[in-house]
């Protein structure tokens, strides 16, 4: 006889509440990265590189291929403070 | 369907360079909270230096060619700030200057000479979290674009000898798309 | 603005989450009874599917019962606790490459100790834990040696080529096995003193609280069906092999088109791959 389709009916809508969830965070996602598909598995240089492009683009996402920075960029570099450890 | 036994153990360190960490000035990892952002220029009696405007995306795509060029220059910097025993920042501004300007005439040259190219690259490495394999394609177009107007060639360092190193393989095993690329 | 993008985030990830938990506790009934040849609820909604949503609205409207001799805000607060980490879980769990919530670089460690907080009773799943948890987590890092990485989404990604299902095997079945155990499903679901309890915090809890730890309980059985689908049937991967079809494309026909080339890079991975295969585990579990 098999499973009746009744059964599967709440397995299709687990399905399609999957899908939900995983579309409009698809949606999300690209409106917060300017269009662009998010970055995953950064380490400390994808993150040191994309607060870079933050201070170059104005943008965590943003690019430009230019070769001289903008005025302003060399003195933008924050310094990370640390306690001092004698 | 053909199994290929090399789950992970060589997936990251395809293309990644092999820092000799041991003779470089190594300093403890310290967490930070906060951190401050001096406006202050340089002082005048250092030379001023044009800062490269490229982000993340550009110079990864641009990377192998300006270490083609700058390898010299590159080299040259490491090894003063091996031997400044830490002092790297102030002795070494010299070399820093060169290595900087030597990276921005590539990137300006790219720019003059295979901007589509590069861009396409880019663009694409941008949008898929800047992992090489996923961008074969443009990556062929822009290596014989930067090879016939600039005679930049991408080689990989310390790629196993006789081997077809990984960026010239036209199957990506773990691209997207794992067929042949071009 | 970020902090509204977060916010619609989690809600795009909670309120689905928590409406399929609903849906599972449905689907497990109509599920056995059609093994049973019954036909299960079938008076609420269409064909039963609202049952869940009338059960919990009488659950909620009941009157609640504390046992006299109890600490009141922990007997109250422990199935809260339990609820709230087991939808911790579901932060990490990617539907694409691109496509989480939050996407830690110590992922599985967060995922195995979330999901270990979320299990509740002290001396039935004490003993479950150290017999079976232990079990699991030393197959999480079998394949955390495969990958190099903690990242759930690099475990995923390095399946491109064959899912670990197949070098795996053996470990695929220690692991249902111990992920039901850990669930406290069928075969395992009264661990010690059978003859003497009836099913423990069944009825000990009631009202809104029992409420809470149903979904709780439901919300970590799909979340170990999410697990056992990200660690070993490569998640939001294509079912189907995609180099596979490529191949015979390419050597049957010489097709080698860049339309065919964005085709399948949209092809090889879907949310959608995802809520199949954990589907089919939830179905399994049952």
């Amino acid at each position: 006889m098999g499973v009746p389709f009744e059964a599967l009916l709440p397995y299709g809508i687990i399905i399609t509440m999957f899908g939900v969830s995983g579309y409009g965070l698809h949606y999300v996602k690209r409106f917060a990265n300017d269009g662009k598909k998010a970055r995953w598995n950064r380490d400390l240089w994808d993150r040191q590189m994309m607060e870079r492009d933050q201070r170059i683009t104005g943008s965590f996402r943003g690019q430009s291929s230019n070769h001289q920075a903008p005025t302003g960029f060399d003195v933008s570099n924050p310094w990370k403070i640390e306690s001092r450890i004698y | 369907m053909r199994f290929h036994c090399t789950f992970g153990v060589n997936f990251w360190t395809f293309e990644s360079f092999q820092p000799n960490t041991a003779a470089m000035a190594n300093r403890e990892a310290r967490f930070n909270q906060t951190v401050l952002v001096d406006t202050t220029p340089m002082p005048d009696h250092i030379p001023k230096v044009e800062e490269i405007g490229a982000t993340s995306a550009p110079l990864l795509s641009a990377s192998y060619f300006i270490g083609d060029r700058c390898k010299a220059y590159n080299d040259d910097f490491m090894k003063c700030k091996d031997e400044s025993n830490g002092r790297g920042e102030f002795d070494c501004l010299k070399e820093g200057r060169k290595v900087t300007r030597c990276a921005a005439s590539v990137i300006k040259d790219i720019n003059t000479h295979c901007l589509d190219q590069f861009k396409a690259h880019w663009e694409c490495l941008e949008n898929n979290n800047h992992q090489l394999w996923e961008c074969r394609r443009p990556e062929v177009q822009l290596n014989s674009c930067v090879f016939d107007k600039l005679g930049l060639k991408k080689t990989l360092p310390g790629a196993p000898e006789g081997q077809v190193p990984v960026h010239l393989r036209p199957k990506q095993k773990y691209a997207q798309y794992p067929g042949p690329q071009w | 603005m970020i902090s509204i993008i977060s916010v619609i985030e989690g809600l795009l990830l909670i309120v689905p989450a928590l409406l399929s938990v609903a849906f599972v506790t449905i689907a497990e009934r109509k599920t056995m009874a059609s093994m049973q040849r019954r036909l299960g609820p079938n008076a609420v909604g269409y064909y039963g599917l609202l049952q869940a949503f009338a059960d919990a609205l009488k659950l909620l409207l009941k009157e609640y019962v504390a046992p006299t001799q109890a600490n009141i805000i922990l007997f109250f607060i422990g199935p809260m606790i339990t609820l709230i980490f087991s939808l911790l879980g579901y932060l990490v769990v990617p539907f694409d490459s691109g496509i989480f919530v939050s996407d830690y670089s110590l992922g599985m460690l967060y995922m195995l100790a979330v999901s270990s907080l979320a299990t509740y009773g002290s001396l039935r799943s004490t003993a479950q834990l150290i017999s079976y948890e232990l079990i699991l987590s030393s197959v999480i890092i079998v394949i955390i040696l495969l990958t190099g990485n903690l990242n759930i989404i690099t475990i995923v990604e390095s399946q491109r080529i064959v899912d670990f299902l197949l070098p795996l095997f053996p470990l695929f079945i220690i692991f249902f096995i111990g992920s039901i155990a850990e669930t406290n499903r069928a075969p395992f679901d009264l661990a010690e003193a059978e003859s003497e309890l009836v099913s423990g915090f069944m009825t000990e809890h009631s009202a809104s609280v029992f409420v809470f730890f149903f979904l709780a309980e439901y919300a970590s059985i799909i979340l170990i069906c999410v697990l056992n689908s990200i660690l070993f049937f490569g998640g939001y991967l294509c079912i189907i092999p995609v180099e596979l079809l490529i191949d015979i494309l390419y050597t049957l026909f010489g097709i080698n088109s860049s339309i065919l080339q964005d085709i399948f890079v949209n092809f090889s991975s879907s949310p959608l791959n995802l809520a199949f295969k954990t589907a089919l585990l939830i179905f399994v579990f049952i």
